[in-house]
């Protein structure tokens, strides 16, 4: 080698040595000389990797025997103990024979593109980690609506798998959603968002805020969209909570407002009365009194009932005892309005199941509903409201009767929803929708016919035996059965 | 000199109750609170015809032609609002004073947001003996 090979050989930016078939290293450039060392009389293995012996895998030994060029991929160290990550090619050296002599071994530092794999990879792991964690079902589809990829959550909610189409496991559907977010983003290239009820696996329902947004190649291209959908149904379920209080609170103001212009009323009949010395008004004006303040009480007693959302209190109670203390708890105020009250209770109808109170404020609710449907009626001139009572097998029997103004479709279809009134000032809309409450609460039902003009009959149907369940649970009566009682 | 300043007039100057003379009629669906508006309307020495519903109110108006009806605008056989706009469009009771009295102040815009004659009058329940009064002495034109 004359001095300017040796200048080119030392000037070559990367580890340059010449290997013999020994693995001695016989020459080396100056890059190496600085990062390994001393390498006379030296193995390769013994400067790169610090080792006593060969490695298993040599592109020295290897260029040596094949008299081809070789490439590998490693770590050495140099002589200050860095890590340095390098590609590895060796060239066999022939002399004039075709013999070869010695090997050319060229190791190019590759330590910082490494690290920006590794760190690559890492981040990958990372984002995929958050695709998967993510608390929302992250699923990517394609132009058809098929779900390529897809996250932990859409996975185990809804069973998706790579291929299935998202209108199939979001929404059991067969036909894809109209409007679709998704398509729309693969249409017009926008993010769109929506709010959805989804059908999971178990057959819950799940309101969610979807999103979708385009995912474009290099080009600039939609290849796919990705739909992101967040679980808002806890937040829809206290919105319903909260919508269901500010309602509560405006049809409980109102029936108040209703109470204190009957109270009014009431106290304004009472006071003329005592001045013009009419004691038929008077009576008038304490009957309208105590009208209202029985009203004040029950309403009171449904808000709290509808507040507390009370679990039953089980015990074993006889149905004719319990019908016929209604009955004479409601005979007073059937007297008030001039209203027949009729009680046909089977003696033999039996013991049931049931939280005693609860079934008392149903039965209370459904006569006091059938009471006022006769006041409110002025076309017969006798009214009549019945209690009855008989046992099944399986299930006892309650029903209650009236002839007063009955209801239309539209007031029967709602007659027990939240805060449906058809008394005007009077009702808070609580009444029914307690009493079919109390029934659910039990496992039973309530049925209600009615036709305007006719009247109206409600059946209640309460198993005997409380759900198997709540056999197990123990059944102390509480501080709120306390309160409710007062 | 009109009909009802005439019926004022001739009130004080006899010493008669206020309302002697006049003729209402109040409808509400509400027992309570018919018997309470019918009551004080009596007090004060008018001719009270009471109704329930929708229909007897109609009745009633054409049958007994009323200086003032006071009307609960939700009452059962009718929709809300809907036995006002029949009296408005009557052409035989374009004279009818009608003073509202409703528990439910949110139909005020519908009422007047109609293209019906006004109400004379217009109460949220609830209604006090004076508020009633003055409402109905305001609606009559009957000054003091």
């Amino acid at each position: 080698m004359d001095d300017a090979d040796r200048r080119y050989f030392d000037a070559t930016p990367c580890y340059l040595t010449v290997q013999d078939r020994d693995f001695h290293i016989i020459r080396a450039n100056e890059r190496f000389r600085r990062d390994f060392g001393d390498f006379e009389g030296r193995y390769c293995y013994q400067v790169y990797k610090r080792r006593s012996e060969k490695c298993e895998v040599c592109p020295v030994e290897q260029a040596f025997w094949d008299g081809q060029n070789h490439r590998v991929e490693e770590w050495v160290t140099c002589r200050e103990g860095k890590e340095i990550a390098v590609v590895v090619e060796t060239m066999p050296i022939r002399d004039d024979g075709g013999e070869i002599t010695s090997v050319v071994k060229m190791l190019t530092d590759v330590t910082h593109i490494k690290r920006l794999e590794e760190q690559l990879r890492q981040s990958q792991q990372r984002y995929r980690l958050l695709f998967e964690e993510i608390p929302c079902y992250v699923s990517i589809q394609d132009p058809d609506l098929r779900i390529i990829e897809m996250n932990r959550a859409v996975r185990e909610d809804f069973g998706a798998t790579p291929g299935c189409r998202c209108y199939e496991v979001y929404k059991h559907r067969t036909e894809p959603c109209f409007p679709c977010p998704v398509g729309d983003t693969f249409e017009d290239g926008k993010r769109h968002t929506r709010e959805e009820i989804l059908t999971s696996l178990r057959g819950e329902q799940i309101d969610v805020l979807v999103t979708a947004a385009p995912i474009r190649n290099g080009a600039g291209e939609i290849v796919g969209v990705m739909e992101m959908s967040a679980n808002i149904t806890e937040v829809r379920a206290l919105e319903s909570r909260l919508t269901s209080l500010g309602l509560l609170i405006g049809s409980i103001s109102h029936a108040l407002k209703g109470l204190l212009n009957g109270l009014a009323g009431g106290m304004y009949l009472l006071e003329t009365g005592f001045q013009k010395e009419k004691p038929d008004r008077v009576r008038q004006g304490w009957e309208v009194i105590q009208r209202n303040v029985g009203r004040i009480k029950a309403t009171v007693s449904d808000i709290l009932y509808y507040a507390k959302d009370r679990e039953p209190i089980w015990e074993t109670i006889s149905a004719a005892e319990l019908a016929n203390e209604v009955c004479n708890l409601m005979r007073t105020r059937a007297a008030e309005h001039r209203i027949k009250l009729n009680c046909e209770i089977a003696p033999t109808a039996g013991d049931f199941e049931a939280d005693s109170q609860a079934v008392r404020s149903l039965l209370v609710n459904l006569l006091e509903n059938s009471l006022d449907a006769c006041r409110l009626d002025n076309k017969k001139s006798q009214h009549e409201v019945t209690l009855r009572l008989h046992g099944f097998a399986d299930y006892v029997q309650f029903g209650v009767l009236d002839n007063g103004i009955g209801m239309d479709q539209e007031t029967r279809e709602k007659a027990f929803s939240l805060f449906f009134s058809s008394k005007g000032m009077e009702g808070t809309g609580l009444g029914l929708f307690i009493a079919n409450r109390i029934a659910q609460a039990h496992r039973g039902s309530i049925e209600l016919e009615s036709q305007v003009g006719v009247g109206t009959q409600f059946v209640v149907k309460l198993p005997r035996n409380r759900p198997p369940q709540q056999k197990q649970e123990d059944s102390h009566p509480s501080d709120e059965k306390e309160a409710l009682d007062g | 000199m009109s009909k009802s300043q005439t019926k004022s007039h001739n009130s004080a100057e006899n010493g008669a109750l206020p309302l002697a003379g006049w003729k209402l009629v109040v409808a509400d669906d509400e027992p309570d609170q018919l018997t309470f508006l019918a009551t004080v309307f009596e007090d004060q020495g008018a001719t009270v015809f009471r109704a329930t519903n929708g229909d007897e109110t109609l009745e009633l108006v054409r049958s007994q032609k009323p200086d003032l009806l006071t009307l609960d605008l939700a009452m059962p056989g009718r929709n809300v609002g809907e036995v006002f706009e029949i009296l408005r469009k009557d052409p035989e009771l374009g004279d009818l004073k009608i003073c509202i009295i409703t528990g439910r102040p949110e139909l005020r815009g519908l009422i007047y947001q109609s293209s019906f004659r006004r109400p004379e009058g217009y109460l949220t329940k609830p209604v006090t003996e004076e508020t009633l009064l003055l409402a109905v002495r305001k609606c009559l034109e009957l000054h003091h």
